[in-house]
């Protein structure tokens, strides 16, 4: 069970569609784990479909239906296979993720941090995978727009309390904070942000997310 | 041009004088229709039937157009590509018709979610980044799978259809320009030139009326 979900906001996008893909990978990460959000979404795809069921039906040529029957197999095709190659990684990367958490050419920042950004397709919202070492502290930090965090695993802390696996965060801009890995085990989390995250403080010469800045 | 940003609110039904006598009427009716959908569809899936099909192409297949014409996102109208949203969402219908759960979703909630994943991939299509990722793979199927709630999905659908059109109107402007128009919070409220709480705030007023949010 989670016990930090998205804002409704967030769901409500998702559910529209109208969520940004390096946001809607966060939500969708931690719709996976939680069951709670599994209901809500569901309500709100029941929302959008009432929508459209509510428009005013528009003209359809006539040679449409046909196209679509021309390009109709026989068989239908069978359910897409979703091959992960854990169930430690959230459906929403595992293509991006083939090889398991191990083998992605992670930049190591430190020696509690390391840093692995995934190409989604978008340059509003960079999407990075981290890892803390167990106890490892992310410096001090804020960012210009917002930031959306997952736990993947292990578990973090920070002033609002201990997200574990499938928690979820979204901090803005003027929102200051210093996760942290708990002692147990390695941490491992998904994250959006929307603009270059500053770090404060002398480490801020290694600042690791540097070379995520949008041009 | 979007058709709906001068006229958000083509909800049909849910004026006042239908109160007294809509529901009963429309509860019956629709109970049947949603049945006669998932009839259709199974007959799809199991016999590939054309005619079970055509049936449900007649009634979807203008709403999906509708769809694809009401979409302007980030300056970007899918107009020129409602009738390939239409085509691509029709024939998903077809080759998925099997995986299709009525104890997961109702046949216009499960079309609508693939028409929303069209949509999406049209609308980065056409953008210039490398896509590895489809739609598909972000917005999962509904996970939310129980089989004794048929009965419920099919009723919960019924009273969010009864609540969006007794929505005021300036709730039910921004949920069809979030859902139709396909356009985030802010955009709205760039839009509407209301300030981003405000346009959060109807969201979820609407939202609490609809009975789709959950008190935690």
């Amino acid at each position: 069970m989670t016990t930090f979900h998205p804002d409704t906001q967030y769901l409500v996008e998702y559910a529209a569609g109208s969520l940004s893909i390096g946001l809607s990978i966060c939500v969708a990460a931690h719709i996976e784990h939680c069951p709670q959000c599994q209901q809500q979404l569901s309500g709100l795809n029941s929302c959008g479909a009432a929508l459209v069921e509510d428009l005013e039906p528009a003209n359809v040529s006539a040679d449409l239906f046909e196209k679509v029957l021309a390009n109709l197999d026989g068989k239908q095709a069978s359910a897409p296979q979703v091959l992960r190659y854990s169930s430690e990684i959230p459906k929403a990367i595992s293509k991006l993720v083939p090889n398991g958490y191990e083998n992605l050419p992670w930049k190591k920042y430190g020696k509690d941090l390391e840093t692995c950004r995934l190409t989604v397709g978008e340059d509003k919202y960079e999407v990075s995978l981290i890892r803390m070492q167990a106890g490892g502290v992310l410096n001090k930090h804020t960012h210009k727009g917002l930031e959306m965090t997952v736990v993947l695993k292990g578990a973090l802390s920070d002033k609002y309390g201990v997200y574990k696996v499938g928690d979820f965060s979204a901090c803005n801009a003027d929102d200051q904070h210093q996760p942290m890995a708990t002692q147990d085990m390695e941490c491992i989390c998904l994250t959006a942000v929307e603009a270059p995250v500053k770090f404060k403080g002398w480490r801020s010469v290694m600042n690791p997310f540097i070379e995520f800045q949008p041009a | 041009m979007a058709v709906t940003s001068d006229n958000p609110l083509q909800l049909g039904a849910g004026n006042i004088t239908s109160i007294t006598k809509a529901p009963n009427y429309m509860q019956k009716n629709t109970t049947r229709e949603k049945d006669e959908w998932t009839i259709l569809l199974k007959a799809v899936a199991v016999d590939s039937d054309r005619q079970a099909f055509a049936k449900l192409f007649n009634h979807f297949a203008p709403l999906l157009k509708a769809y694809g014409l009401s979409t302007v996102t980030s300056g970007v109208s899918l107009q020129p590509f409602s009738d390939d949203l239409v085509q691509e969402v029709m024939i998903k219908v077809w080759n998925r018709a099997h995986q299709f759960d009525s104890s997961k979703a109702g046949v216009s909630t499960w079309i609508f979610t693939i028409a929303r994943n069209a949509r999406i991939d049209l609308l980065r299509r056409n953008n210039r980044h490398a896509n590895q990722l489809d739609a598909d793979d972000v917005w999962l199927e509904d996970e939310n799978a129980d089989l004794n709630k048929e009965f419920e999905q099919k009723r919960t659908q019924q009273l969010v259809r009864e609540a969006i059109s007794q929505l005021p109107i300036d709730q039910a402007q921004v949920l069809a320009k979030v859902y139709l128009e396909g356009k985030s919070h802010s955009e709205v409220s760039a839009e509407l030139d209301l300030p981003l709480g405000t346009v959060k705030s109807r969201v979820r007023l609407a939202m609490g009326k609809l009975k789709l949010v959950l008190e935690r």
